[in-house]
């Protein structure tokens, strides 16, 4: 009782746990129906997981856009995005959504094309800087001893060194292809990730379920990807989405200075050559505006994800109700946040895990 | 005690977490008074509204917390009536006759209805709190001479940084730490020696009331025997009010004046210490005080309430411990007992349709009630 | 002390770890690095006998020396400062280039660094302060997408309005030189102020938004703690709550948090160099990356790394200053 104000709710869960217990399962009723299949349970859990939490909800409601985009915007593109025509430079118009560049190439068309590689390559690289600092961090921190000073030893030194500057210097030594970007991107960020993964593995590694299938003589290996591992997947997730931001910054960064391969489209390369071929001083605005936009855009969709990830792991960070606003404050407000219930939270905190396990 | 004067009225105090049909309500209509210089013992499980009550008198509530009616008047000591003539403390003494009459004007206050400045300068001032865990309490970052004085910087600003620092190395003497410790931070200190310090700041400004919310759950129990002998000490020294709050019965039968107990926000029963102890009336009051091993007195075996307290969100209709209780009637599941004084004792109050005025039959003897709790645990198996 | 000496050894660590994935990379590269050096050497007139064993030696071609010698010669001349010789700026050795632009780097950097995260740090405590208030919700969706900016593109956006368009700021070079000659004189120090505001201003607004959501994060967790309740039920005024006990323990994870980050400000800082022309390392790395000259990147990126480790130092000393807890125990 030492806390300020507890809450009834959460103190009267902990007391009896019978009517807790009730009202997540009568709510999951509509997606438990026993005929239903399973995968749709599964989608069921996912729904609710996307829309309790306006930060969510928002988040993936723009990475959903620009998924889909990518996926399908190539489909309704007619025009080559780097096919040489003569009007060049032109401002927006019908013909051309958003103008020409210096040669010509309609700038439309490199968005969306370009929407296809820059999405595929940041998730691509996210996933790859995951699975290192998956590993990295479960393994050092499950092990413990000399394996696990040696790898925190060498995470704390990669955690100084300036990941961008040293994807600049090794980038330029290879050959400019995409592939060689992502998998120097990747070896540069994955420090951080994997500090976050060995703490997380240090607090679960002595938990009962952990012993008593250590004490069953089940195999290291399966100990960290089957009892471990699962547990984690709420961090692993968040560090995915701020891998992936990074990673598409680092990405059109490197693009930017011309490191990338210029002979693909992609948003990075849209900058590059908007910058090398002075589209400032020509003002066109429309040339480097756009590509800036979208990074920022699905940065912040990325962003909210992991915020609201965070909202849902630590309920302090959560919108408390209030009473009196501005209307402008509240609209934003209903914009941005939903205040929940602990009751509530707990439930997608479960289903967040049994979706994803 | 009898005749002293009240200090604390608390009347028909209600909060709710939450507003509409979905509120809580974690504390219902609990009127209670503290007298000067009396240890008024607070009693009562986790969830039955204990701290909500201490929030809410001290305005610390946070949302979605509302007190949604009540007062709490203070009283404010009678200017002609120094009770700090007993104390030691030059420094203060000026300096208190200055707050005093540019803050609170004399009368009784509602404190629920202060303006922000006359809260803050309430605060403390008259009211303090000592909380559960002194490590969680006391700011990590600052060494303790800083926390104790800038009560004494922001209360008494007339006060100059050697009157502070004299003031701070007294007050530390007085709960028994040395002053060198002065400059400590709390991770440099002990579990006990923390609280002490807790003690030390509520004591700073010589307040009418202390409120000791579970100031020694999180100690060993040498630890808390010390610090409860320190209070006592202490209480009789300066003479303050104090409010008790703890889940420990068995403690505040030792150490509190009068005690009230409650469950599911209300008070269920109040008090004398030893009225309680003796003739516990409630069921619940009486389950309680049997619920562990009698020190004194004759051997008995330990009984135990069936259950568990109430979820707040759905409290039984009409008295709240009717499921628990051995002795329960048709009645109590419909009517909401009042909490009345009782003809056999002066200063008791209990709120059960047993005692009513208009009961029939005879109030339970304590042999009933123990036989109606062994029937129940007998009844429901190992449960 | 003994945590700080830890983080030393670390630093000297890193420091070394990349010196020696420098002198790696060219040997596992494709292709021989050396040769495209020496053609574009060779284009800048005859290429001394001196300044060819040289090039040989950094990228281990045409000699006769087993890796670990050549290992030994590099960390020797990386000792001895010299990083060779650079062909963007030939005949002039890399450390005298970089000796050149690294004033300029710095102080564009400890000025933009010292008022983001200021600025940061305040406006996020009071987000936190008044939480759920059209002030905190409105900030929270522009810092959002501040947050996931591309620093170089924000520079060019700056360029475009502000510099080119409505023309309140020089956007490139960092100061005029037809007008003023570089030196302690009053009217180099205001042109070169008026070109850095530019540069500046992108960089905070950039980075602002880093800070400022993990001061308001760290802020909300810290304002749940019972010391803060404690200070309030003290009846102390709402601004000695909010800064001497909420604050100041909500800036200790921030501080963390600022070392971690640094890396990445610094990498961002060369982008928005190059956008402005701004007379620094990253105009350098630019000019470097654009002629393939492979010295002067990697005494770049090893300066890089040495500003990012005296950031780090700096912010662990802070941390001992902020937190009483790290530092000795005293017996308790």
């Amino acid at each position: 009782m030492n806390q300020a104000p507890p809450s009834p709710p959460s103190q009267a869960s902990q007391v009896s746990p019978a009517p807790q217990a009730a009202i997540p399962s009568a709510r999951a009723k509509p997606h438990t129906r026993p005929a239903t299949p399973r995968w749709f349970a599964l989608l069921g859990n996912l729904w609710r997981l996307l829309t309790t939490n306006r930060k969510i909800a928002t988040g993936s409601g723009i990475v959903g856009f620009f998924v889909l985009v990518a996926l399908f915007g190539p489909l309704f593109v007619h025009e080559s995005p780097l096919s040489y025509t003569l009007t060049i430079t032109q401002p927006p118009s019908a013909a051309h959504w958003l103008g020409t560049n210096q040669s010509g190439q309609d700038l439309f068309s490199q968005l969306v094309i370009g929407t296809r590689s820059s999405l595929f390559w940041s998730f691509l690289t996210g996933l790859i800087v995951v699975a290192i600092s998956v590993t990295v961090g479960l393994v050092g921190g499950f092990f413990g001893g000399i394996i696990d000073d040696a790898l925190s030893l060498v995470t704390s030194v990669f955690l100084v060194i300036p990941s961008f500057p040293l994807a600049i210097v090794a980038v330029q030594y290879f050959n400019h292809s995409t592939l060689t970007i992502a998998l120097v991107v990747a070896l540069t960020n994955w420090p951080w990730g994997a500090r976050v993964m060995r703490a997380q593995t240090l607090s679960i590694r002595n938990r009962e379920f952990v012993t008593a299938a250590r004490a069953s003589g089940e195999r290291a290996w399966r100990l960290i990807f089957f009892e471990i591992f699962p547990n984690e997947i709420a961090i692993v997730a968040a560090s995915f989405i701020t891998t992936t931001i990074q990673v598409l910054l680092a990405v059109a960064g490197l693009e930017f200075l011309g490191l990338g391969d210029t002979t693909t489209v992609s948003w990075g390369n849209t900058l590059y050559s908007a910058y090398s071929s002075s589209a400032l001083l020509q003002g066109a605005w429309w040339w480097f505006a756009p590509p800036g936009l979208c990074i920022a855009l699905l940065g912040s969709g990325l962003a909210l994800l992991n915020f609201g990830i965070d909202e849902i792991a630590d309920p302090r960070l959560r919108e408390l109700k209030r009473r009196a606003r501005s209307p402008f404050g509240k609209a934003l407000g209903r914009l941005w946040n939903r205040s929940a219930a602990p009751a509530e939270q707990s439930e997608h905190g479960q289903s967040a895990e049994g979706g994803a396990a | 005690m009898t005749g002293a004067a009240t200090v604390l009225d608390i009347r028909r105090l209600c909060v709710d977490y939450g507003v509409g049909e979905d509120a809580v309500h974690a504390v219902s209509d609990v009127s209670l008074t503290l007298r000067r210089g009396e240890i008024l013992g607070l009693a009562g499980e986790s969830g039955s509204g204990k701290s909500t009550l201490v929030f809410a008198i001290t305005r610390l509530l946070r949302p979605p917390a509302v007190i949604t009616g009540g007062e709490a008047i203070f009283f404010p000591r009678d200017a002609s009536a120094n009770k700090r003539q007993n104390g030691s403390f030059s420094v203060s003494e000026s300096s208190d006759a200055f707050i005093r009459d540019d803050a609170l004007t004399g009368g009784p206050t509602d404190i629920l209805r202060l303006s922000p400045a006359n809260l803050r300068a309430f605060r403390w001032n008259e009211l303090a709190i000592v909380f559960q865990s002194a490590m969680n309490s006391l700011n990590p970052i600052m060494p303790i001479s800083a926390q104790i004085m800038d009560v004494m910087r922001t209360h008494r600003p007339q006060m100059s940084a050697t009157e502070r620092k004299q003031r701070a190395a007294e007050l530390l003497r007085l709960v028994g730490i040395a002053p060198d410790r002065l400059g400590s931070y709390p991770h440099e200190l002990s579990g006990g020696m923390r609280q002490r310090v807790g003690i030390a700041i509520a004591l700073a400004l010589n307040p009418d009331i202390i409120i000791m919310d579970e100031p020694t759950t999180a100690l060993d129990v040498v630890m808390q025997r010390e610090i409860l002998n320190e209070i006592t000490r202490l209480r009789e020294q300066f003479n303050f009010a104090v409010l008790f709050i703890t889940h420990d019965l068995s403690l505040l039968l030792e150490i509190a004046d009068r005690v009230a107990i409650m469950y599911a926000g209300r008070i269920v029963e109040e008090g004398t210490q030893r009225d309680l102890y003796l003739h516990p009336r409630h069921p619940y009051s009486y389950g309680l005080i049997h619920s562990f091993p009698s020190l004194h007195g004759p051997r008995q075996r330990a009984i135990g309430i069936p259950g568990s307290p109430p979820d707040l969100r759905a409290v039984p209709s009409g008295c709240a411990f009717h499921p628990r209780c051995p002795l329960a009637m048709p009645v109590c599941t419909t009517a909401l007992p009042q909490l009345l004084p009782q003809p056999s004792a002066e200063q008791t109050r209990v709120a059960c349709h047993l005692y009513a005025p208009t009961a029939t039959g005879e109030p339970p003897t304590a042999d009933e009630m123990r036989a109606g709790y062994e029937a129940l645990a007998k009844g429901s198996g190992s449960l | 002390m003994k945590r700080l000496l830890r983080r030393l050894g670390i630093y000297l660590l890193a420091i070394w770890a990349a010196v020696t994935v420098n002198f790696f990379l060219p040997r596992l590269a494709p292709g021989n690095p050396a040769d495209a050096v020496f053609f574009r050497l060779a284009q800048h007139g005859a290429v001394s006998a001196a300044t060819r064993k040289a090039l040989e030696a950094e990228f281990g071609v045409d000699t006769t020396d087993p890796l670990w010698l050549q290992y030994l010669h590099y960390l020797n001349n990386l000792l001895h400062g010299n990083l060779g010789v650079s062909i963007t700026y030939f005949p002039a050795n890399v450390s005298d280039v970089i000796a050149q632009n690294i004033g300029w780097t710095l102080a564009l950097l400890t000025m933009s660094v010292v008022i983001s995260f200021t600025l940061g740090t305040l406006i996020g405590v009071f987000m936190a302060w008044k939480r759920g208030s059209a002030l905190d919700t409105t900030l929270s969706s522009v810092m959002t997408f501040l947050y996931s900016i591309l620093y170089p593109w924000l520079a060019l956006v700056a360029v475009y309005f502000l510099g080119f368009k409505l023309g309140w700021f020089p956007f490139s070079d960092g100061y005029d030189s037809s007008t003023t000659t570089m030196g302690w004189n009053l009217d180099f120090i205001l042109s070169a102020a008026q070109h850095a505001v530019l540069p500046a201003l992108t960089l905070v607004v950039s980075t602002v938004a880093g800070w400022m959501l993990t001061m308001r994060n760290s802020m909300i967790t810290t304002l749940s703690e019972d010391y803060i309740l404690m200070a309030r039920a003290k009846g102390l005024t709402s601004r000695r709550v909010m800064f001497a006990y909420a604050a100041r323990n909500a800036l200790l994870p921030s501080v963390t948090g600022f070392a971690i980050a640094i890396g990445a400000v610094v990498g961002g800082q060369l982008l928005v160099e190059i956008v402005f022309s701004y007379p620094g390392i990253g105009f350098a790395l630019y000019q470097a990356i654009q002629n393939q000259d492979y010295a002067l990147a990697d005494g770049i990126l090893l300066l890089v790394i040495i500003v990012t480790v005296v950031m780090n130092l700096i912010v662990d000393l802070l941390y001992t200053v902020l937190d009483p807890r790290t530092r000795l125990e005293r017996t308790a």
